[in-house]
């Protein structure tokens, strides 16, 4: 019966240790993908001002490194070359990508928004629709790294801890 | 022309598609309106058409076009990139991959008195490009003195067929003269260019300056190009004579055309005048549409003290 109930306290040390360093991870990630989002936005709009379309533009972004974005802007451009509208491949591609990014609902909402505006608009209000999503990202950005500072060394600690609590209880 | 059924949405891809397969290159322009039937000019008759691609003379049981189906067709028309078309919108149409014009109407957005851009495009012209190889065959030998290409001007009015033979004499030039020809095509008509690209054959020595303002674009041609040859369409703005007045000069040949149905015509228009009573142009082709577009009407040489003869 002992065994069973020091198998129980190791599993559920190990799994607080797990999750703590898994919080930690995704905070980071997210704010890595905060900027290489800013980055990709830049890039695709100096592009477009340079009259590439959408599609050259997302290769332009690629080739830079767009690290985590690359599979969903390689999906999108390869759809675009093949004619497909954005409205219909941007909204597609973005739930696609979702498994393999580390953003909060507001961030995709505010992704999916600049999908429905970059196909049809002028130059002008794609820029201006950029330089927003841009400036919010970079919102989301500063604010996450405050955050990250504290809720990043906590969840680490709580990992800690927790691989301590069974070095103890093995030893 | 197998692209242009790629430049719709599907309702009205389909109808096209049909219509490609029977009519094929008769079929000359697309309107879609939003609110309208979709219609097509087959052969310079308009006519409406059916879902399934049928064709009739009146409205009940065409396709109706939606407003849904104008921006669908404008996003597929632009490759989803609207803005990179931007500065050819405000001339009121943009040119697609495979040379086909697409004139653009709506509500035009207006800054200091000129027209920057359309929002919201509501209805759409396409106007399938098609080139007529050979069809200046028969014209280039009688353009030609002691195996050297004269300065050529080709008039006709509207509809005349005059960039189509323009077209196919540059392709000759260059192809069959082995002339190093440069084009200024400010209306992408001639190369019908693709993000600068020309999508018709205007031959293997040509070069073209895509969407530049002609008077512009010919100093640029003759300082940066080297051309022996210069070819313009729809010559017209006073500019436009003075920069062809300079070119004269620079040992280049000139290939040009104009509207207007006949020599005196057009040498009542300003700085024609100039140009065709100074014998600029070595031979003045009078071409219109009386059996089809390019038919050649009369080809006229300059004689020195006795002006323009029919050759």
């Amino acid at each position: 019966m002992n065994w069973y109930k020091w198998i129980g306290i190791i599993l559920l040390s190990l799994a607080t240790a797990s999750v703590g360093f898994w919080l930690a991870y995704r905070l980071d990630k997210r704010l890595e993908e905060y900027r290489q989002m800013q980055k990709i936005l830049h890039i695709l709009g100096s592009r477009m001002r340079m009259g590439e379309n959408l599609a050259a533009a997302m290769e332009s972004c690629i080739a830079a490194g767009a690290g985590s974005f690359q599979p969903w802007l390689a999906a999108m451009a390869r759809r675009l070359q093949a004619r497909e509208p954005l409205s219909k491949v941007w909204p597609e591609e973005l739930k696609k990508a979702k498994a393999g990014l580390h953003l909060e609902n507001e961030d995709y909402q505010m992704l999916e928004g600049l999908g429905q505006s970059l196909s049809r608009s002028d130059l002008e209000s794609c820029l201006g629709q950029i330089s927003q999503v841009q400036d919010f990202f970079h919102a989301q950005q500063t604010g996450l790294e405050m955050a990250a500072a504290e809720q990043g060394r906590m969840y680490r600690s709580i990992g800690v801890l927790a691989a301590i609590l069974v070095m103890v209880v093995l030893a | 022309m197998t692209d242009i059924v790629r430049l719709f949405c599907l309702p009205i891809a389909e109808a096209v598609s049909h219509l490609e397969r029977v009519y094929g290159d008769e079929l000359q322009e697309i309107r879609i309106r939003a609110g309208s039937a979709l219609s097509v000019s087959l052969s310079g008759k308009n006519w409406f058409v059916t879902p399934e691609g049928g064709l009739q003379e009146e409205t009940t049981g065409a396709l109706r076009v939606t407003w849904e189906m104008v921006q669908s067709c404008v996003e597929f028309m632009s490759s989803s990139s609207l803005y990179a078309f931007e500065n050819e919108i405000q001339s009121g149409y943009i040119t697609v991959e495979g040379g086909h014009r697409i004139g653009m109407v709506g509500k035009a957005i207006v800054k200091n008195g000129s027209i920057c851009g359309i929002n919201p495009i509501t209805g759409l012209n396409v106007r399938i490009a098609h080139q007529i190889r050979g069809c200046a065959g028969e014209l280039l030998p009688r353009l030609l003195q002691g195996g050297r290409l004269q300065h050529t001007l080709l008039l006709s009015p509207p509809g005349g067929g005059k960039t189509t033979m323009l077209r196919d004499l540059i392709r000759l030039a260059a192809d069959k003269l082995h002339l190093t020809v440069s084009v200024v095509d400010e209306r992408s008509e001639l190369g019908g260019c693709y993000r600068g690209i020309p999508q018709c054959d205007i031959g293997q020595r040509t070069d073209v300056l895509d969407g530049c303002p002609k008077a512009e674009g010919m100093m640029l041609l003759l300082r940066a190009m080297n051309p022996q040859v210069i070819a313009v369409d729809e010559l017209g703005r006073a500019e436009e004579i003075a920069a062809v007045e300079e070119i004269l000069h620079a040992g280049v040949t000139l290939l040009c055309t104009a509207h207007g149905s006949d020599l005196g015509e057009v040498s009542r228009r300003p700085g024609f005048n100039r140009l065709l009573d100074s014998g600029v142009f070595q031979r003045v082709v009078i071409l219109n549409a009386a059996k089809g577009p390019g038919t050649i009407s009369a080809v006229y040489r300059w004689e020195e003290g006795q002006g323009y003869e029919l050759v």
